[in-house]
């Protein structure tokens, strides 16, 4: 089977999975125990009033006719209205997941640029003192909780030195009339930038530290390998072993463990949002919970669900397209 | 669900095995009592203590989990046992309450002390409101009360919790785990596509969800399961994927042949020679477990104030930042060496319990 049939599979066994995540999110949402049209009207409403909020969200329909309908609806691409906002939850969050989505690959960028190297100086130097400084900040970095080092970034680079600004993201891709004190493409770059910079390290620090970890460990497995001894005896240079022999081949579960990180790194990025007041995905799933606003929390599960499942076959076919020896067809032992 | 995602992953231990170590010729001319004097030195838990006390970091993780572990214990004791007692009436007439132990060595963790000074600076340290004092050797909070007492209090949620939702996780794996690998077939399928199913929702996404659902923004017992059950699948994998290989033992045929029922053999075999992936990855998310309870308490998930909790005290502590910073940095340290007390601990147990991952 080649790399495409490969990829329709993976898509269509995703698609049973995907199936159960509406499901579960459906019947989570319907099962919120505080009234959400009393949420709505205050505390003394009229029965006409109730009534006619019921009807138009449908909540006067029994359990299986709303779970028909909410299943037409997705499919026809229309998650319902937010209670909360009175707008189209699809609205809401395409005005919000593209803040969310560049904090997270912003971040996944700063970890694997830092990881990678780390990891592979690390293992060269094993036991030396450079080897034992990358473990010590692997080791710190999976161990902090992330929000507070975001907390920790504001005091000093925010409060003491003034070098950042604390809050929301600016798109780089904005228009340069909407952000302030920004005249040109330019200026609008260099302004998402600095209001990324401390954000991703903040969110990047765990995966870069989950990258090290690994990295090191497959390093030194590989270079311990018959392979690399063999290479050596023929007097191939360390450096050439290194690249050619080594490097390559401890990729592998680096991607695997690049996939397995995804789900962090999303709950990473509702911490870090509300830390820094973003208004991505994060905090909109925190304002939907909070005002148990319940199409609104259906939704965001739902793409932060489609999200992370799309990571990871991304993940997978990554993994199968760099390693020649998955067989395609293979089914999980 | 995957070719490659989560059946590789190095870090899980899911592969391992220990089976090189019994080379095949050497128990001839031994008796009985030798050959498991050997194996009790090889694989008991007296071998596995003692690799941990030669392995420095692991030694450390050991020392920081014992202490914190004390500490709130201790705490645990004084603000849950003490109140539950005095429910009962044992204390009637003798005036003890909630945090008695606290108080009678220095003052409640939760009392705001009148005249005490708010936000005061670690001892010897200046801020805005003057030089911190002795009687609060980290400084006071936005109220007033001791940082360090409230840290040694707030350390009882971290390690319930994290205990908690550890055990919770690996409970609830170990049995779908077990039951789904040895049985195979629909009952694989069946529970193995629920668990990808719960797996293919982030973490917090299901947590903040569920906790939402169930109405217990404030309810710490009920978000401690939420969180155990959440690692249920994980811990399903890890075991499934033990319980294949062990499946097709001869011991595990033998006593099949023996006519030993099913749910015996996962019991007595299946379980016991699984378990050490189990116990390491356990160690581990106890330490995750308190990260996400931790966060969770910052987004305003969690005890109900004024019960101390680290997480609680950092929400609080965004607030004050510019007039006094350490109150932000004290819960944070306190975090941050508890999880890295598991993480070294956990990896050290890999390491003692397996040594062949050992790089």
């Amino acid at each position: 089977m080649g790399i495409a049939r490969y990829t329709l599979w993976r898509l269509v066994q995703a698609v049973p999975v995907l199936l159960g995540v509406v499901t579960i999110t459906f019947l989570l949402a319907n099962a919120i125990p505080g009234d959400p049209v009393q949420t709505m009207l205050g505390p003394s409403p009229s029965q006409a009033e109730v009534a006619s909020i019921r009807a138009k969200y449908g909540l006067d329909q029994p359990l299986w006719q709303r779970y028909v309908n909410y299943l037409l609806d997705i499919a026809r691409g229309d998650l319902g209205r937010s209670i909360y906002y009175e707008t189209p939850v699809t609205t809401k969050i395409a005005e919000r997941f593209p803040k969310t989505m560049l904090l997270m690959l912003s971040s996944y960028l700063f970890a694997i640029v830092v990881a990678v190297p780390l990891g592979v100086i690390s293992a060269k130097r094993r036991n030396e003192p450079t080897d034992h400084a990358a473990r010590v900040v692997s080791l710190i970095g999976v161990s902090t909780p992330s929000f507070w080092i975001g907390l920790m970034l504001i005091l000093i680079f925010v409060f003491k030195l003034g070098l950042f600004p604390s809050t929301n993201l600016v798109l780089p891709w904005a228009d340069p009339a909407d952000v302030t004190g920004a005249s040109t493409r330019i200026d609008v770059l260099g302004t998402a930038l600095h209001h990324l910079a401390l954000p991703v390290v903040a969110l990047g620090t765990l995966q870069m530290a989950a990258i090290t970890r690994i990295e090191r460990s497959e390093m030194l497995d590989v270079l311990s390998q018959d392979y690399v001894t063999l290479a050596r005896a023929y007097g191939v240079r360390e450096r050439t072993i290194l690249r050619k022999h080594a490097f390559r081949n401890a990729q592998l579960p680096v991607i695997t463990i690049i996939g397995l990180q995804l789900a962090s790194a999303i709950g990473g990025a509702i911490l870090i949002e509300a830390v820094f007041s973003i208004n991505g995905m994060g905090t909109l799933i925190l304002t939907a919970i909070y005002n148990l606003d319940y199409p609104l929390i259906m939704g965001t599960t739902l793409v932060f669900s489609l999200f992370f499942l799309v990571g990871v076959i991304l993940t997978d076919i990554t993994y199968a397209y760099v390693d020649p020896r998955v067989s395609y067809g293979s089914k999980e032992v | 669900m995957t070719v490659a995602g989560h059946t590789s992953d190095p870090e899980s231990g899911a592969d391992a095995g220990r089976g090189d170590v019994l080379a095949p010729g050497r128990d001839e001319g031994r008796t009985e009592r030798e050959r498991r004097e050997d194996v009790e030195a090889r694989y008991g838990w007296r071998y596995t203590l003692g690799q941990l006390r030669r392995d420095p970091t692991a030694a450390a993780g050991l020392v920081v989990v014992g202490l914190v572990t004390l500490v709130a214990a201790v705490a645990w004791v004084d603000a849950v046992l003490f109140d539950f007692l005095a429910e009962f009436g044992v204390f009637a007439g003798l005036g003890v309450e909630q945090y008695a132990l606290a108080k009678a060595v220095w003052t409640s963790p939760v009392a705001e002390p009148a005249g005490t000074p708010r936000l005061l600076p670690p001892v010897g340290l200046e801020n805005q409101f003057g030089e911190g004092t002795l009687a609060h050797p980290l400084g006071t909070d936005h109220r007033g009360r001791d940082i360090l007492l409230r840290l040694v209090y707030g350390s009882r949620v971290a390690i319930q919790v994290g205990f908690v939702a550890a055990v919770v996780g690996m409970l609830g794996g170990t049995v779908v785990g077990a039951v789904s690998g040895y049985y195979g077939g629909r009952v694989d399928d069946v529970l193995m596509r629920f668990v990808e199913t719960l797996y293919s929702i982030p973490f917090l996404v299901l947590v903040l969800s569920l906790v939402a659902v169930l109405g217990a923004r404030e309810n710490l017992t009920i978000i401690m399961f939420v969180v155990g059950v959440v690692y249920v699948p994980e811990f399903a994998r890890l075991i499934r994927s033990r319980v294949f290989s062990v499946r097709e033992e001869v011991y595990v045929e033998a006593a099949r042949a023996a006519g030993v029922s099913t749910p015996a053999i996962i019991r007595r075999h299946v379980i016991p020679n699984s378990i050490t992936p189990v116990l390491v990855q356990g160690t581990l998310r106890v330490g995750t477990a308190i990260l996400t309870v931790a966060g969770l308490s910052f987004l305003g998930f969690g005890v109900n104030p004024p019960t101390p909790s680290w997480g609680r005290m950092l929400s609080i502590s965004r607030d004050y930042m510019i007039q006094n910073v350490w109150f932000s940095i004290w819960p944070g340290l306190a975090i941050l060496i508890t999880v890295v007390g598991f993480n070294l601990f956990g990896d050290g147990l890999r390491d003692a319990l397996d040594p062949r991952l050992k790089n």
